[in-house]
């Protein structure tokens, strides 16, 4: 990350002349030839392969002479007013060698100097490479156009890593007649990203989704029903490198009524698949499911309680399952476990609603872990 | 306490919440390895606090020492030692990678974390969570979004990028190697009327009549407190609401000061300014909140005392009788300031 080839401006050695002169007292052609060979010159390396890819080396360093902290890089200019400190990073040595390898990548759009004692200084700014492939925003969940009053939560997935840093600052939700709906997302720290940052979980203000609450009262709910807003995302939202994205993207969204009703398994329409043939058990959830649940919160089991192997996709904008096994289904009865926080858009799982009014539902009914529905192969 | 710790490199690739224990041990919450890592800086030299500090563009300055610009960089939490009163910074650059980062006022410097004495416990290794999934996909990413350290148990708050819930985990140490802990599901009433269960942004164990309680603010601005004893594993548990906090506001951070024998909790936000809630309010308050309460600037419960401090990001206590603050200032500049008790 944020590695990329550098133009070099490798300046003359101050030292060299002065040793060449003491030098040439002993013979002139070869000693030239040997101090070429031991000139201590910078470089940053760019070599894909190498280990410290992205580091500054300082090549011939006389052993002995310096430790290989007396290496340091600064950002460049400095003011002389209020000088800043060397940057943070690691030093090796090999043989002859010192590299410095900064603790964060060199910035494309920034300037920076290296020094040793006694020798100049070299001023480098890392250059973007050529063929840099821009970060596309791929897809964004739920990807139905309708929407309830009470969505929950949208997922933003990309096809590469991005930066950690704000991100609503990207999203702007506007409703049909132009008017900016302020504040629609909750501002959390940390952004919810997945592991390698290709994914952004948001949730819109759920003191402003939840009944009752004081910011619910006093705002209403961020989106509102019977109204279409868009949904626009910047280009200028940077990934992992820096970069802006390919382009910016709009959503339009058409709210219909709150979903106060928890997802039911039984339910759902199960297609059971033919025998000794791959084809995929298909689910119709008759209304859209989250996305991130929906695809890992199902199981198939064999009649002996075996988990089938398989490929799972969701379809139809998320009202649709479908699991196609590895291996041929044989001719029996299947099992489908459903774990109980599979969520609908509105964060109603198989256990509770989003929201629970304890005044119509005094009685809680039992919390279980995981719901089960049935299929026969013939 | 550091006897069973290692030397070598606790491989932190996230640092979303530090917060010191005893003896100069510093527990870093790491939500992209699920883990929480306790490290003994040896920074054991005691120190009095400075009397007056004032650090001005801290973004700034730790954007140089890392060689890149200030929107680069993000705190993510702040924490002091006990001990030697130095101030330590968990930062992330936009890239992902975590850098511990210190001060004492004057400069600061980085706290290398590749040769240092540490132990860590893994967060997934609950009792009554599954480590995976059956078709064996790792599991769901929880963000760390409070950690604290009380009568030798860390605690840790988590956010689920997936299901809207919240996971609160109480871990002995020292840990140990394979210790199973509690994943507790807690939930709060709103007006007393809806039950939800929602995600804790952030909170503080305090004594309060003597017993242990949490202090809870959740994500929706309710503040919550549970009795610590009543918190026991695949229980359902509901906490008694004592304040709502306002409108568009998250809350960021609480800590508790004392002053003259009273206790004060002070809470940075989002969108409000420092708000102080005396802990005898909350351990006196009986009523759960409702329709009748009367409403103050979109707020309710207990009563609370906005302190003229706007955009604070991030507080600690920093000794008996002063706290620091990272404050996003008028200009922009986000500046390191310390206050004293008289606001109390």
């Amino acid at each position: 990350m944020g590695n990329y080839p550098v133009i070099l401006t490798i300046q003359m050695i101050r030292k060299l002349a002065e040793i060449m002169k003491k030098t040439l007292r002993l013979c002139v052609f070869a000693c030239f030839l040997s101090t070429t060979l031991i000139a201590q010159t910078f470089s940053i390396i760019t070599a894909e392969t190498s280990k410290h890819k992205g580091c500054v080396q300082l090549a011939n360093v006389p052993t002995g002479t310096h430790s290989k902290e007396a290496l340091k890089v600064f950002l460049f200019p400095q003011n002389p007013d209020n000088p800043v400190p060397p940057i943070v990073g690691n030093w090796t040595q090999d043989s002859t060698n010192v590299y410095f390898c900064p603790l964060i990548p060199f910035s494309k759009n920034l300037t920076y100097q290296a020094r040793f004692p006694k020798l100049s200084y070299f001023t480098f700014k890392p250059v973007p490479p050529k063929n840099y492939t821009l970060t596309k925003l791929t897809h964004i969940y739920p990807s139905v156009a309708q929407l309830p009053e009470n969505t929950l939560k949208m997922y933003f997935h990309f096809s590469a890593p991005m930066s950690d840093g704000n991100a609503y600052e990207y999203l702007q939700l506007t409703a049909a007649n132009g008017d900016t709906i302020e504040a629609p997302f909750l501002d959390l720290k940390p952004l919810l990203w997945n592991e390698d940052r290709t994914r952004l979980t948001v949730w819109f203000d759920p003191g402003r989704v939840k009944r009752e609450l004081l910011r619910n009262k006093k705002l209403g709910a961020p989106l509102e029903e019977g109204k279409n807003y868009t949904l626009r995302i910047s280009k200028n939202w940077k990934d992992a490198n820096g970069y802006s994205l390919a382009e910016g993207h709009s959503k339009k969204m058409e709210v219909i009524k709150a979903d106060r009703i928890a997802p039911v398994p039984r339910n759902w329409k199960i297609m059971a698949p033919k025998a000794n043939t791959k084809e995929g058990v298909v689910i119709n959830f008759g209304e859209a499911l989250d996305h991130a649940l929906a695809a890992k919160s199902l199981t198939v089991y064999t009649k002996k309680g075996k988990i089938v192997k398989g490929g799972i996709s969701l379809k139809n904008q998320e009202r649709t399952w479908v699991f196609t096994p590895f291996n041929n289904w044989q001719s029996s009865p299947y099992r489908i476990q459903i774990r109980a926080n599979l969520e609908d858009l509105a964060g109603n799982n198989l256990n509770r609603l989003f929201d629970t009014d304890l005044e119509k539902q005094p009685t809680k009914k039992q919390a279980l872990p995981y719901y089960y529905v049935d299929f026969r192969v013939e | 306490m550091t006897a069973d710790f290692v030397v070598g490199n606790p491989e932190v690739q996230s640092m979303n919440s530090i917060a010191f224990g005893p003896e100069g041990i510093l527990f870093v919450g790491d939500s992209k390895s699920a883990m929480v890592a306790a490290i003994d800086t040896k920074d054991n030299t005691i120190a009095e606090a400075p009397k007056k500090l004032s650090m001005k563009k801290v973004d700034e300055q730790i954007a140089a020492l890392l060689g890149t610009t200030a929107d680069q960089v993000t705190i993510q939490d702040m924490a002091v030692n006990p001990i030697s009163k130095m101030i330590y910074f968990a930062v992330h650059h936009s890239n992902g990678t975590p850098v511990l980062l210190k001060t004492d006022g004057e400069t600061i410097q980085h706290v290398p974390l590749t040769e240092v004495s540490h132990s860590k416990i893994d967060l997934t290794n609950a009792i009554d969570a599954e480590k995976k999934d059956r078709r064996g996909n790792s599991m769901r990413v929880s963000a760390i979004s409070d950690l604290n350290y009380f009568e030798g148990k860390v605690m840790v708050s988590g956010l689920s990028n997936e299901e809207f819930a919240s996971t609160f985990r109480s871990i002995p140490f020292p840990f140990k190697a394979e210790q199973m802990h509690s994943s507790l599901e807690i939930y709060h009433a709103a007006h007393g009327k809806y039950e939800t269960h929602a995600p804790i942004k952030a909170f503080l164990p305090v004594n309060i009549k003597g017993e242990a309680n949490l202090v809870a603010a959740y994500t929706c601005t309710p503040l919550v407190v549970f009795p610590m004893n009543n918190l026991k594993p695949g229980e359902h548990t509901t906490g008694q609401t004592v304040a709502e906090l306002g409108n568009w506001n998250v809350p960021l951070d609480i800590i508790q000061m004392e002053k003259e024998g009273k206790s004060y909790l002070l809470m940075a936000n989002s969108s409000r300014a420092v708000m102080k809630i005396s802990v005898d309010q909350v351990a006196n308050f009986n009523d759960s909140l409702t329709e009748k309460v009367a409403e103050r600037s979109g707020t309710a419960g207990v009563d609370f005392i906005n302190l003229p401090f706007v955009n604070v990001q991030q507080l600690a206590k920093l000794s008996d009788s002063q706290f620091i603050m990272l404050q996003r200032k008028g200009n922009g500049d986000l500046d390191l300031l310390t206050q004293n008790n008289r606001w109390l």
